[in-house]
């Protein structure tokens, strides 16, 4: 019998203190599950309760709180909402969708998510910037509805936490990550205007948003993709000077807000920019994909343990999908044993599960999670 | 004064106009565009490509150097089809069915043009009839394919499927590349090659090349 809550238990893990076993994750829009796959592990559980899109963009699941009990997940989330007055100008003919930034997003056919196939600002000048419609974020109706939400989990003893794209990746949206990229060394001075917008912004967002939930908040992520399969997209120098100061006004806003942990989620071989990213503020960092280059658990945790708090570990890209349940078993005792020592883990996938992951190993993984991550 | 100093300084820096200025200024002063494009354009591209490979460079640096080696291109390619110099082989490539992804496959297909290559890029989402159709229109002999997203992998085998098939399989060289593509999976698909970053790639390709030209 657990002799803690779920909330006790993150907060006690995030706090860099020993709880009475590893807290477990799933369920969110970082460490989800793709609709398709979800009917296969409904189905394998006896699941019959009627499937809730998650995030259509992404296209995830709401995953049944039977299920969630039952993999004894000690996490639920609450997400800021688009505005009610948001026109996605869908087109079902070719399956796009424009966002609330003016990017537009299309799933390919046969595919399971949307990607970004059309910036707004791709071709803007400074004088640009200025004219395009950017988001309100004192609309009230994105928020309308979340302190009951936060509130309901906070009181069923749920550690809360919650996500939003940074800066960084919303420069991508406006401008296209390529142009985003060549901006940073041919037009330094628009990158910054343009980082400098979308940051106050979404700053603002997080004020009103915590304003509503801040004290229900366990821990709040800021998504911010910097890694390649086998290197940082860009230098630890170029993070420093040009992306860490607009996600820091972000990671203040949290701090200032609440007392939720500010975690960090990017993906890929990210090693040498952790340094930065612990100077930004930043408690936690999401997912540590360990099938990148260099994102070893028992170096990352010896490195940067007693700063950082890792989140995630398990592997979707090779293990989850590609291996047997014993490899996943395997993999699990092997991560819990290189990143539990002394608390600050929150075990978890490395990403959404992908579709075509065989069920018997999502459900080894989180069993294995019950089975060697008690302290 | 031109030089291919000054030449490799500016496509590295990512200034189109200076690396335009350079080759302009290079050709007036009577070097062969071909030569213009191996010491000017392949070699700073192998600088970077090789700074990249070791983790000196990242992304962006890469990326303003492959567009400024296309502004160079520009001009270049031009003259070289004037004076009957034929690129090194052609190229099909593209990122497969299902997945939208294009940076890491623009920047491969900058490279290969960088390194002589005539490259017929189909974009993303390109699925296999498209690949075995342009093969067979452009009679390509170097395919290369990419993909970010993990379920998408299953396209590279359906397209390697539908090489099989159409009869391409055994006569032209497939490689592979992305973040969740690994040797063991080229292995498994038949694919010749996976390459682990553009530089990578472009030296696969060119080994591809002699080893067509030398079975010519």
């Amino acid at each position: 019998m657990d002799s803690m809550t779920g909330r006790e238990r993150v907060w006690k893990a995030l706090n860099h203190q020993v709880p009475d076993r590893v807290p477990q994750d799933f369920g969110s829009r970082g460490s989800g599950i793709g609709l398709a796959g979800y009917e296969e592990l409904k189905k394998r559980l006896g699941v019959e309760t009627p499937t809730e899109v998650l995030d259509s963009r992404l296209g995830l699941a709401v995953i049944d709180e039977s299920i969630l009990s039952r993999f004894q997940i000690d996490t639920r989330y609450v997400y800021m909402k688009a505005a009610a007055s948001w026109d996605p100008k869908t087109n079902a003919r070719e399956d796009t969708f424009v966002d609330e930034w003016g990017a537009t997003l299309k799933r390919p056919k046969g595919g399971f998510y949307y990607d970004h196939v059309g910036f707004p600002l791709k071709e803007a000048t400074l004088d640009a910037l200025k004219a395009h419609r950017w988001p309100d974020p004192d609309d009230p109706t994105r928020y309308e509805g979340l302190r009951e939400t936060a509130r309901s989990y906070y009181e069923r003893g749920y550690a809360v936490g919650s996500y939003m794209k940074g800066t960084w990746e919303t420069t991508w949206i406006l401008r296209g990550v390529e142009q985003a990229m060549m901006d940073m060394v041919l037009e330094p001075e628009f990158f910054h205007a343009l980082a400098d917008k979308a940051s106050e912004i979404l700053a603002r967002m997080v004020e009103n948003f915590l304003g509503e939930v801040g004290e229900y908040l366990q821990f709040f992520c800021v998504t911010c993709d910097l890694g390649t399969q086998v290197a940082p997209m860009i230098s630890p120098d170029d993070y420093k000077a040009k992306v860490r100061p607009y996600e820091k006004r972000i990671f203040e806003t949290v701090k200032r807000k609440s007392r939720a942990k500010v975690a960090q989620h990017s993906c890929g071989a990210i090693f040498k920019i952790i340094p930065h990213l612990i100077d930004a503020g930043i408690d936690i960092l999401n997912p540590i994909q360990t099938s990148a280059k260099g994102m070893d658990t028992a170096l990352l945790k010896r490195e940067f343990g007693k700063d950082l708090c890792f989140w995630g570990g398990i592997d979707t890209q090779k293990i989850l999908p590609d291996g047997t349940p014993e490899d996943v078993e395997k993999e699990v005792q092997r991560v819990i044993r290189d990143l539990s020592p002394g608390g600050g883990f929150l075990f978890g996938p490395t990403h959404d599960i992908q579709t075509f992951t065989p069920v018997e190993n999502i459900i080894a993984m989180y069993e294995s999670g019950m089975k060697y991550g008690r302290y | 004064m031109a030089s291919y100093d000054e030449l490799i300084k500016a496509v590295q820096e990512g200034n189109f106009g200076e690396t335009q200025n350079q080759v302009n200024a290079l050709l007036a002063q009577g070097q062969p565009p071909n030569e213009i494009i191996q010491k000017g354009i392949v070699e700073t591209l192998d600088i970077v490509g090789k700074k990249f490979s070791e983790g000196e460079c990242f992304i962006p640096e890469m990326l303003v150097a492959a567009k400024a080696s296309q502004k160079g291109l520009e001009i270049l390619k031009p003259l070289l089809v004037k004076a009957d110099f034929p690129p090194k082989d052609t190229i099909i490539l593209g990122t497969v069915q299902g997945d939208l992804h294009d940076i890491g496959k623009n920047i491969v297909s900058m490279m290969f043009e960088g390194a002589g290559f005539h490259v017929i890029d189909l974009g993303y989402d390109v699925s296999p009839e498209k690949f075995v159709n342009a093969l067979k229109t452009e009679k390509a002999r170097i395919l290369a394919m990419s993909c970010l997203i993990t379920t998408t992998m299953i396209s590279m085998k359906n397209t390697m499927d539908a090489l099989k098939e159409s009869g391409l399989l055994g006569t032209i060289k497939v490689m592979i590349g992305g973040p969740p593509t690994t040797d063991d999976f080229a292995m498994k698909i038949v694919a010749d090659f996976r390459g682990k970053d553009a530089y990578d790639a472009v030296a696969q390709a060119r080994v591809f090349a002699s080893d067509a030209a030398s079975t010519k």
